[in-house]
């Protein structure tokens, strides 16, 4: 988990120690609030899926997208209307940023999940549930 | 002929009931069971400013009305045919949840820093506009005795990043021994039921209606209000509610509950036309205090039918 926390503040510029971040599985983590966090119950599952473990460093939920997103001072990318509309329906977007790896998505104030950059375009990590269907 | 009810639907028993419930407005009610309800949706203040996602709307040709009673509620006039698959909801801005359905939550009215119980949860309407309505803040307990339902109610709790929720996986019958007795803040239940509110959704409810399977399911809503109860704190706040107009899932139960030590309060809520819950039905005699419960009838305000009663656990 600390490997995850130094990866964000590095990464993004943002400190999650607000939040109570749990490992689900091998590769995911899940993020709740550090009250739900305490409370003692026998439960099925706390919170929301935050992040899962990819070659590149993490791929970043819809939900993380928009918690880590809104404190992020860099590897955000804003994309125009158009190029919003085709990102939520799944597809890649060709764009040029400064360097490969993660980036959060952003359409005006909306956050709208992680894409990778490969030097050429920003693959879509959107789960296909959480895209719109043509 | 009952306004576009396929004939041999309604049964003698329902009929001769409801006359007598309604008198000359039982066939008003026919008429707004056999209509579609208005499609509505709720946004979620928590990922998005509502004034700027209502602009993006109205820009994209949608027509939106306000719902008096629930600040980010909305009808959709005009929109897309399947308000399920626009970026806006994928996204998790907002849920597409029944109007009359946002009203319960309201007047549980759960504040941030409290312990709340969602005792009968799934899909998770409510949990999600109450983990809302707690700006993520305090801690929802969101119950369950579905495992398929649950999954429903997780994904939902994903989609619109409600990190303050807790899902559990029991029967609400046995919430003391599950929860432990006195400890929540506030309780909502929302309880399984003969769904004849919902007839405007789908004919099912009144093909299955029978006095004697609305007796069953009576039997099983006291049990979860008694165990809603008992998990609740002293000084407490507690919510019945269901979508049906059935007395004896409704005033019957609350009524029990009186018997308990529960007191009725009336809920305050702006721009929703209700009418007093009932003093008799039957051979019951509930008593005055049941007029403060909420009955909901479809021609009311235009949604699907609902009841709704606002308790408190005294001190
Ligand atoms: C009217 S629905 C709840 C709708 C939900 N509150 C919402 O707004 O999305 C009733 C729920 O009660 C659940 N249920 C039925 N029996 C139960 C029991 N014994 N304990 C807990 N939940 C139960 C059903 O699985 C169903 O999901």
């Amino acid at each position: 988990m600390s490997e995850f926390l130094a990866w964000i503040r590095e990464w993004f510029g943002v400190d999650l120690s607000g939040f109570s971040l749990v490992r689900s599985g091998k590769k995911r983590i899940r993020l709740l609030t550090k009250e739900a966090a305490e409370f003692y119950v026998k439960d099925v599952i706390r919170g929301v899926y935050l992040a899962k473990k990819a070659p590149y460093g993490y791929i970043i939920s819809v939900e993380g997208s928009y918690i880590i997103g809104r404190g992020a001072s860099r590897h955000v990318v804003e994309l125009t209307e158009e190029e919003f509309r085709r990102w939520m329906r799944g597809e890649d977007i060709a764009v040029e940023l400064p360097e490969r790896g993660v980036y959060l998505v952003k359409f005006g104030p909306v956050f709208a999940g992680s894409g990778y950059y490969n030097g050429k375009v920003l693959r879509n990590l959107v789960p296909k549930s959480r895209t719109v269907e043509p | 002929m009952s306004d576009g009810i396929p004939e041999g639907l309604i049964k003698p028993e329902f009929e001769r009931r409801y006359r007598k419930l309604l008198g000359e407005e039982y066939d008003i009610l026919l008429s707004f069971m056999a209509r579609k309800p208005i499609p509505s949706i709720r946004l979620n203040p928590m990922k998005v400013d509502p004034d700027w996602l209502v602009a993006k709307l109205e820009e994209s040709g949608w027509v939106l009305e306000p719902i008096p009673w629930y600040e980010y509620g909305y009808r959709v006039r005009k929109g897309p045919e399947r308000l399920g698959n626009t970026e806006w909801h994928q996204l998790g801005l907002y849920y597409v949840q029944e109007a009359a359905s946002m009203i319960p939550p309201v007047v549980l009215s759960p504040g941030p820093g409290e312990r709340v119980l969602d005792l009968a949860a799934s899909p998770g309407s409510k949990t999600t506009q109450l983990s809302e309505m707690m700006r993520y803040e305090g801690v929802l307990v969101a119950n369950d005795v579905t495992p398929d339902r649950v999954d429903a109610l997780i994904a939902n709790i994903q989609r619109m990043g409600s990190i303050n929720v807790i899902v559990t996986l029991s029967d609400g019958r046995r919430a003391p021994q599950f929860f432990g007795e006195e400890k929540f803040d506030k309780v909502l239940l929302d309880a399984p039921c003969s769904s004849l509110g919902e007839v405007r959704r789908s004919w099912g409810a009144l093909a299955r209606w029978s006095p004697k399977s609305v007796n069953k399911i009576a039997k099983l809503q006291l049990s979860l209000a008694k165990a809603a109860y008992r998990v609740l704190k002293k000084g407490g706040v507690m919510v019945y509610s269901t979508c049906t107009l059935e007395p004896k899932e409704n005033e019957w139960v609350v009524y029990n509950l009186l018997k308990l030590g529960a007191v009725l309060e009336e809920p305050q809520l702006e721009g929703l036309r209700w009418r007093p819950g009932l003093e008799r039905w039957m051979d019951w005699e509930f008593g005055g205090e049941l007029r403060k419960t909420m009955r909901i009838y479809p021609q009311d305000n235009d949604t699907i039918g609902f009841f709704v009663a606002l308790l408190r656990k005294p001190m």
